[in-house]
Order: C-alpha cells, then structure tokens, then sequence
C-alpha cells in the first residue's frame, strides 16, 4: 500500500481510454440489431431515457467512486466500496465487481482474436468464394473448431487468440498512462477514422443492383433502423431492451470506470470527463455503428433476409453476413479488412480495461510489482481462455456471458448505487461528483441518482430474474449435450468467485493495522 | 425513409453530434489551461531560482 501510484498523463488521455473502455464489438455489432428488432427510431426513446437516467448517472457514481477509492490507494472495487462504507461486508461485495470483469475478461479476449483472424483473413481473401449464408457459416465454425471443412484443427484460432493475450498483456505491464492511454491516443483515432471511411463506403454504395432487386437499398436499411414503430413503445420489452443495451455500451457495472477514474488527482475533474466519454461512445454507436451493418445488409441482402440475420444475433452480422458482403463489394478485402481490424481496435481498448482491476487489486492489497501481477493475471486468464476454445461448442462461453456479463453488471451497478448515494450519503457524494469539475452538474441529478437509478436498476434486476435468469439457471431450451459443459462453466466461474473472495479476505487480514492507520491519516488531513 | 424516420435520424444524430463536439471541446480546452498553468509554474519556478 505504500508505494506510488501511477496517474493518467493527460486529460485526454484519460476520457479516450474511458471512450475505449466503452466502445466495443457491442457498439458495432449489438446495437443495430437491437434497433432493428425494437422498434426502429422509437427504440432510440427509451435508449435516450435510459442514457439521462441510467448512463449518465452510474458514470458519475462510478468516476466518484473510483477517485475517492483512488485518494486511499484502491483500484478495485472492494477496496473502494470499503472506504465508502465502513462495514465488513462492503469489501466482500465489491467481489462481485473484480469477478465481472475478470471473467468477461477471459471470453472477451477469444472473441477480440476473431475480429483480428477475419482482418487477415479479408486481406488474404481467405473466405473469398464461400458466398452463401450457409458455407460463410460452416467457416466461422470450422475456425471455431466445430468442424474441420476449412480449418484441419482448432490451431489457427488457437494462434490468433495467443496474439490478441499477448497484445493485450504487452500494454497491461506498462501500466495506465505508458501502456493503457498510449494504446487509446492511437487506437481511437483509428477507430475513429476506420469507421469514417467504412460510412463513407456504405452511403456511396446506394443500390447496389438496381436491376433486379431496385429495393434493396442503404436508404432502405436506414430507414429499417430509424423509422418509428410507435405501437412497439408500450411493449415493456423495448425498455428493458434498451436499458440493456446502454448498460453494456457504457460498461457500466464491471469496476472498469471506476478502476480508471482511481488514477484521477483527488481535485480532478470527473463531471465533464465522464459526460464526455459517455457521449464519444454515443457517437460510435449511434452514428457509425448504427450506419454500418445493418444498411449494408439490406443493401446486399433485402429487408427480410437482414430481419433473419438480426434475429441470429449480433456474431452472425458480423462474422458471416459481412464477410459475405465484402465478396460482392468493389475492393471488398480492403473494407473487410478495415472492418475486423476496426472490431479488433474496439475490443482491446475495452480488454485491457477488464484486466486493469484484478491487476490494481494484486498490486495494492498484496504489494506485487506491476510485471509480477500482470503475469499473474495472465496466467489465469490463459487458462481460463484454454477451457472457452477447447468448450466453445457446448455453450461454455454463452454460460459465462451471461451470469458474468449481463446478470453481474447490474446486480454490481445496484450495490454501487446503494453504497455511494444511501449509504455514503447522497450530500457527500454530490460533493464528490461537483469536486474539481469542469461543468456544473443540473441539480435534478441529485434527485435521479439518488432515486429513479436504483430504482430504474432494481426493476431492471428483478425483470431479468423473473424473465431470463430462472428458465437459464434451470436449464429450460438447452440442448441435452451441453448441459454437462454449462455446468461445468457455472463451476469455473464459482471457483474464480471464491478464489477472489478468499483473495479480499486475507488482504484485508494481512493490511488490517496499515490499512486504517491510511484511512486515518488521510482524514485527520482533510483529505 | 419516411418523413418521421428523417426526423429521428436528423434529431438524435444531431444531439449526439452537439453534446459530443461541446464535451470534447472543453476537455481539449481544460487540457490546455492546464498545461498552459504547468508551464508558467515552471517558469516561476525557475526564475526564483535563478534569482
């Protein structure tokens, strides 16, 4: 606990690396056939309602959370929860935070390694000629190692996945501001200029064969996405859609912001940094996630072939209907290219948030250097990574998603909101949102943070517990052969919970006399 | 598109267009007062010292 800790380099360093965190696959991929199957413009109604009650707020929490953490040395979530909170419990639920995002850390950096094999697969036109849905399909899968039609073995994704966790692991040990916001200053505006040239593409494609099929245009697809369906607005569904869909773009309920935001100076500014971060994402995923895909596949394919493609899920979009497109697009390997390397940019800013709690945790509670604890994390992640490639087919990595990465994020959002506005207290932490800012935060978020988020994010939770959570922890539709791997997931990630539960308790032991003497210290200075 | 589907579309990229541009506008400005700030301190610094 007493050596330094880093801090961010520079301001925009640090809102680009929060913008990275937040924009992923999911910007690109996720939110388009959200859209589409939601209710075209009128979904953006409750995305919108959800941002001002749910984004914007959980930022705030999470930026004030995790600078007032970092002020006592804590990176992770159960070493702030516990210096906002007193109570021996409070460190123990932070646990569930370090257990979000590392799990989703571990499926997220094999999926990130697709992204990176398809780039180089467009650029060498490895898929090239599979023209149809169904052999685009059986590609995807063979790499996935399902079959051995293209890929004799599992070896290629293997390779790729090693590239994408040495990547990552490479930034990891140089730490935030030479590793982690170095990366954001040059992956984001890539990104950035990526997405640009692919919009840029897609809007010049207008009707790609006007002959015979005059309708299957980019208009048509914008007009699937934004045309409002009014009728669809009464259907709860769509909220809880839409509220789903900003928690996972903000990457709110992982303790990535907040391990972010602990680097910040106590006087710092968090009020503008997280609107800001909070609205690049926006711009991602509205404007050139939502101009991309979607347009695109109606173009190519009709209206009523991409409602199909939507309804298959976001992978299927991306991993087989594009290929399929860039086949029939004019310098199509170059754009294919650019997409997967695109998805592949968005995944790592993202991955390397995931990892930078569990690291922070290892370094502050258990003193380890910054290269011992990356190794040590990476250590564990390859293993982890190991089980997900050699189980994929069996619903290994679905069962972690969605307990890891849909369940946690807003069962740990609901602590966090809890702990810092009831019981912290709502005054102190509208201090501690105001301190140092930049803009002045509209008093009526006092209000909304303090009660339409817990409550937005309670029935959130119990709508999810009700709707998804029981048929999926019964096992309700799942095939009869994965039901043996999905418990074998739900037994990986309950030993990485009591790992990490065990982990929190013996710091605590060994920092117990160190740890207040810091909390003391600290206060009797005014700190 | 239809004329409703336009107006979606122009609204919200609009307001996504303006609350991004005004953010990131006053974060590039708050970075450079600061470094503006870091620079005159220095340079007090090093005048006390020289004198």
């Amino acid at each position: 606990m007493a050596q330094k800790r880093e801090s961010w380099g520079t301001k925009i360093g640090l809102v680009l690396a929060v913008a990275g965190n937040a924009v992923g696959l999911g910007n690109f991929l996720r939110f388009p056939v959200q859209a589409a199957q939601n209710g075209g413009g009128a979904f953006m109604i409750p995305y919108i309602c959800a941002f001002i009650l749910l984004g914007i707020p959980m930022a705030w929490v999470e930026w004030a959370i995790g600078r007032h953490g970092g002020k006592y040395g804590h990176g992770s979530l159960p070493g702030m929860l516990d210096v906002l909170w007193h109570n021996k419990i409070a460190k123990y639920l932070g646990v569930f935070g370090l257990f979000a995002s590392t799990v989703i850390l571990i499926y997220y950096t094999y999926v990130e390694s697709w992204s990176l094999a398809f780039s180089f697969f467009s650029i060498t036109k490895s898929y090239f000629g599979l023209g149809s849905f169904n052999s685009m399909h059986t590609f995807l899968t063979s790499f996935q190692g399902e079959n051995s039609q293209y890929f004799p073995s599992i070896l290629t994704a293997y390779i790729f996945m090693l590239i994408t966790f040495l990547i990552n692991f490479a930034v990891l040990r140089k730490g935030v501001s030479k590793g982690i916001e170095k990366m954001a200053f040059i992956a984001m505006p890539l990104l950035f200029i990526f997405a640009i040239v692919i919009v840029i593409r897609v809007f010049t494609l207008g009707t790609p064969d006007p002959v015979n099929h005059p309708d299957w245009s980019v208009m048509k697809g914008l007009a699937f996405i934004w045309e409002p369906r009014f009728e669809m607005l009464g259907d709860a569904k769509i909220w809880l859609a839409a509220a789903g869909q900003i928690f996972f773009t903000l990457s709110i309920g992982m303790g990535t912001l907040s391990a972010y935001a602990s680097y910040l100076k106590p006087n710092d500014d968090i009020a503008l940094g997280a609107v800001s971060a909070s609205f690049l994402n926006e711009f991602t995923e509205v404007i050139l996630g939502g101009t991309i895909a979607i347009p695109v596949a109606v173009a190519f394919f009709g209206l009523q072939t991409t409602q199909e493609i939507a309804q298959g899920g976001a992978y299927n979009l991306g991993f087989v209907s594009m290929p399929i497109i860039f086949q029939n697009m004019p310098l199509g390997s170059i754009f294919g290219f650019l997409w997967f390397l695109m998805l592949f940019l968005a995944g790592i800013t993202s991955s390397v948030a995931m990892a930078q709690p569990i690291i922070s945790f290892l370094e502050e509670q258990f003193n380890f250097s910054k290269n011992k604890a990356t190794a040590i994390v990476g250590a564990c992640v390859f293993i982890g990574m190991n089980l997900i490639v050699i189980f994929f087919q069996y619903g290994f990595l679905d069962e972690m998603d969605y307990w890891s990465g849909t369940f946690s994020l807003v069962f740990v959002a609901l602590i966090e909101i809890i702990v810092f506005a009831w019981i912290y207290g709502m005054d102190k932490g509208w201090e501690e949102i105001n301190r140092g800012g930049e803009i002045k935060v509209p008093k009526i978020f006092y209000f909304i943070i303090k009660y339409i988020t817990p409550l937005y994010l309670l029935t959130i939770l119990v709508s999810w517990i009700i709707q998804d959570a029981i048929p999926i922890f019964l096992m309700k539709n799942i095939p009869e052969n994965e039901i043996l791997y999905r418990w074998l997931s739900r037994g990986f990630m309950i030993l990485i919970a009591i790992v990490l539960l065990l982990m929190v308790h013996f710091a605590w032991k060994r920092n117990e006399g160190k740890e207040m003497f810091k909390i003391n210290y600290q206060e009797e200075k005014g700190e | 598109m239809k004329i409703y589907g336009w107006i979606f579309m122009i609204v919200f990229w609009s307001l996504i267009i303006i609350f991004t541009v005004y953010t990131f506008a006053k974060i590039l400005q708050s970075s450079n007062k600061k470094s503006h700030k870091n620079n005159d301190s220095n340079f007090i610094d090093n005048s006390s010292k020289n004198s």
